[in-house]
């Protein structure tokens, strides 16, 4: 669905992206996971044609990306930072201008608001929306287009778990109906959760690519086993020849209370990787 | 065509600032909005119409009947023209939502259309009251020299009609070809400064070859430019009917009531127009690509600029400046904007000499001449509150915030200081330029022992100015905005701001006017006026800046 080989882009001689290689295949997950700065958004305007680049190819739908016409394009959908909202404009006002971009019949805008649950505030003008219902404004432009590519920068950047839950329920909804999805996020446990394959990028490359938890697998060279006696110790017993030993004494002694198998997470993969946490971009603003 | 309505319809969504939250708020709006209607709208629009009126009675006589419309279509299209080039570079290139309505099933030819459409309506709300007032002036001598059924023919209508519209469309269009092909030849230039200093360097050409046009004007009397115009020898008008040939043809059809210069004349711009399309769909895309690059580059800019250890007051200063120094918008329309005064003085230095008039107001403030010194002190204080409203600095200190106004109230630095750092860097942008314009002019006139008091009378004044902009902007600051020219263009409170500060430029003027009539006595007369800007200065940072916290504080 979406193809990029070797994409480089730089910026005044500092180079941004280097050699993206990317194969997205359709109804998908596809989360692209890095700190600020590391290229997520730049990767995604190049993709969706907002941004030229200097070496490489990109092709979505099959089709070189600079040669998208039209009716291509109504198939994307795409989320990005506060783009897309005119904040005088009401919810239905709003997504009436794209319906008219989109070719969408405007039957389908009152159908969208009540599917992100935004019926009661139809005509409240956008500006007056909190964060959520913005972040579900925007969701609710690019589903109502029903797209067969959803590019998703930071989604649920900055809301509350609540709208966090809701907005993924959408996403996963989506996909389940067949539409491939791209998004960036700096969340590990969203990344996770929803993406059945996710890239980490890191100064402009990827330095890993895969399943989150076959990627977590791939790094998870000292495989133990915790466990809480009901002492109130904390244990860790390593993978070997005795660990099973150790394990089924204290069991059969009753003194295990809790006992669960530790694996890494994408967030200790990226640390392992790149010796630096993933920190979001407001994050970084105020670091 | 449905795309292109729905995108001109989002654009100029951000065309109308909204009225403010409360009843209070909106009763001062709209009592702002009066003082603006009275201090500048009608003022300047009866001036205009008389001054059309008056030079068109005059040119009947000479059976060039239309000049003096043609010379002011000219001068509005040369403004238009000046003014248009940073204008479209920053509509057609650096509004936040343009790269993403670039990936949407919307061509780059729809986008420039409703982008244009836009930006034309924006400022045919701006120059319509003078072009109204010009026609109606020349209306009004038509009738009284050639009688109501002539003068409203409806040729003579429907080419009024044309030019009022083409006085404007015609410069945005050749503004609109000249950006498209600018980034277009830029972008391979991997330097974000160059577009701005080309966009600059274009801007400050043309200003020169207008004003260069100008100088004729200043060598020659009132009946001199009348023949000039006449006998087809005026400098300025040749370029200009060259260059805006629909000014001359629809002035033609005007007087002649011939309908086929009309259609030439909207032929010109439709032909221009469909150019100016072809332009962008052949070109507008790449454009927004290097504009897309610009964009990555100014965000990692900033985001540099943040460190340092400089102390609060300072840092906060430092951000205003560099806010309005690195935002193209604001640098073109706040900061070079104070360059004019110095110029301004620069050429009527240079050219007033020239003037009977000036020969007897140097010889008369050389010998010390009491009303001559009050009316160039009551000029000075002019001077400074106009500059300080016309520059936006002041009007535009929280609207600069956008929709982070907020911020500011939770930003670990006290919001007085905040205040006090956007003060300071109106005051400094507004006064540095001022004080070089009085000293070029006391230095001519040979007073320079005056300077010292001027350059505080200067000071005083902008600071005055600069507290009631603020003030006036912290009422109810313009937030949502998708662009900075929207945060200029669109934002009343330049608008209602620059009509207060002529208002209390004539109120001080008048004041002084009083003083000397009753005490016919210049020293009594500056140094009363002295006091009492001394005086409303300090009541304006002492009361004002604390009504201002107080403004922000409230804001929801």
């Amino acid at each position: 669905m979406i193809k990029a080989s070797g994409i480089t882009k730089s910026f005044a001689g500092k180079q941004v992206l280097s050699g993206i290689d990317l194969d997205i295949k359709a109804g998908r997950i596809f989360g692209l996971l890095g700190p600020s700065g590391a290229g997520k958004t730049t990767l995604i305007k190049i993709i969706t044609g907002q941004m030229g680049f200097d070496d490489g190819e990109v092709r979505v739908f099959g089709k070189n990306v600079k040669e998208l016409n039209g009716d291509d394009k109504k198939q994307i959908g795409i989320m990005m930072d506060n783009h897309g909202i005119y904040e005088r404009f009401s919810c239905a006002d709003n997504l009436k201008i794209f319906a008219d971009i989109y070719g969408v019949d405007h039957s389908k805008i009152g159908e969208t608001l009540a599917k992100v649950g935004l019926s009661e505030s139809r005509r409240k003008p956008a500006m007056k929306l909190s964060k959520g219902m913005r972040a579900r404004l925007q969701l609710a432009r690019v589903l109502m287009i029903s797209p067969k590519i959803l590019f998703l920068d930071e989604p649920t950047s900055g809301l509350d778990p609540m709208t966090m839950k809701y907005i993924h329920k959408l996403i996963t909804d989506q996909r389940d109906m067949g539409c491939t999805i791209f998004l960036t996020t700096h969340n590990m446990e969203e990344a996770a959760s929803l993406c059945d394959e996710v890239a980490l990028l890191n100064e402009g490359k990827i330095i890993e690519r895969g399943a989150p938890e076959e990627i977590c697998r791939r790094y998870n060279h000292q495989k133990t086993i915790n466990l809480h006696l009901s002492s109130g110790e904390d244990i860790e017993v390593i993978h070997g020849m005795d660990s099973a030993k150790i394990i089924s004494t204290l069991m059969e002694q009753g003194k295990v209370e809790t006992i669960h198998s530790s694996e890494p997470t994408l967030e200790t993969v990226f640390i392992e990787l790149t010796g630096r946490k993933i920190e979001s971009d407001e994050e970084a603003k105020y670091a | 065509m449905n795309k292109t309505r729905s995108l001109y319809k989002a654009f100029s969504s951000n065309l109308e600032m909204p009225k403010p939250n409360g009843e209070k708020k909106v009763k001062i709006y709209n009592r702002f909005g009066m003082i603006a209607f009275i201090g500048i709208m009608l003022p300047i629009s009866i001036l205009v119409g008389y001054i059309t009126f008056v030079l068109t009675d005059l040119l009947f006589a000479f059976n060039g009947n239309a000049y003096g419309l043609l010379s002011e279509l000219d001068l509005i299209s040369a403004f238009a023209m000046i003014f248009g080039i940073p204008l479209m570079f920053s509509v057609l290139f650096f509004s936040s939502d343009l790269n993403f309505l670039t990936a949407l099933p919307v061509t780059p030819r729809s986008l420039y259309v409703a982008r244009f459409w836009h930006t034309f309506r924006a400022e045919n709300v701006m120059t319509s009251n003078v072009l109204y007032a010009i026609y109606i002036g020349y209306f009004v001598a038509a009738v009284k020299n050639t009688g109501f059924a002539f003068a409203l023919n409806p040729v003579a209508i429907l080419a009024s009609i044309a030019g009022l519209y083409g006085a404007l469309i015609l410069p945005l269009i050749y503004c609109s070809i000249l950006a498209l092909l600018l980034m277009l030849i830029l972008r391979k230039i991997n330097r974000t400064d160059i577009y701005y200093h080309t966009s600059l360097v274009m801007f400050v050409i043309f200003a020169l070859m207008f004003l260069l046009s100008f100088r004729g004007y200043g060598r020659i009397s009132v009946m001199d430019y009348i023949d000039t115009m006449v006998l087809s020898n005026n400098d300025f008008t040749n370029i200009c009917n060259f260059l805006f040939p629909t000014n001359y043809l629809t002035t033609l059809a005007l007087t002649t009531h011939n309908v086929l210069p009309l259609i030439c004349s909207v032929l010109i711009v439709a032909a221009l127009y469909a150019l100016s399309v072809l332009v962008a769909h052949l070109t507008y895309r790449k454009g927004l690509f290097a504009a897309a690059v610009i964009g990555n580059k100014k965000a990692s800019r900033k985001t540099v600029s943040v460190k340092g250890g400089h102390k609060v007051l300072a840092s906060l200063v430092i951000k205003e400046f560099k806010v309005l120094t690195r935002t193209m918008t604001y640098r073109m329309n706040c900061v070079y904007a104070n360059l004019l005064w110095p110029i301004a003085a620069v050429i009527f230095i240079a050219e007033a000499p020239k003037f009977e008039f000036f020969k007897v107001f140097a010889y008369k403030l050389k010998n010390g001449d009491p009303l001559s010194h009050v009316i160039l002190f009551a000029v000075i204080i002019a001077m400074a509150f106009i500059a300080s409203g016309l520059n936006s600095i002041a009007s535009t200190s929280f609207t600069r915030e956008g929709v982070h106004l907020d911020m500011l109230k939770y930003l670990p630095a006290p919001l007085e200081k905040q205040i006090r750092a956007k003060i300071i860097i109106a005051v400094l942008f507004t006064f540095i330029p001022e004080v070089l314009s009085v000293a070029v002019i006391t230095l001519r006139f040979g007073i320079a022992y005056m300077l010292p008091l001027y350059i505080l009378i200067t000071f005083l004044c902008v600071l005055i100015a600069t507290i009631i902009g603020t003030l006036m902007d912290s009422i109810s600051p313009y937030t949502v905005w998708s662009d900075e020219l929207s945060a200029l263009r669109g934002n009343l409170n330049c608008f209602f701001n620059l009509a207060a500060e002529m208002v209390f430029a004539l109120i001080v003027g008048g004041i002084s006017y009083g003083i000397y009539l009753l005490s016919s006595n210049a020293v009594i007369t500056i140094a009363a006026v002295s006091v009492l800007l001394v005086i409303a200065g300090t009541a304006g940072v002492l009361a004002g800046l604390p009504h201002v916290k107080k403004n922000i504080e409230l804001l929801k």
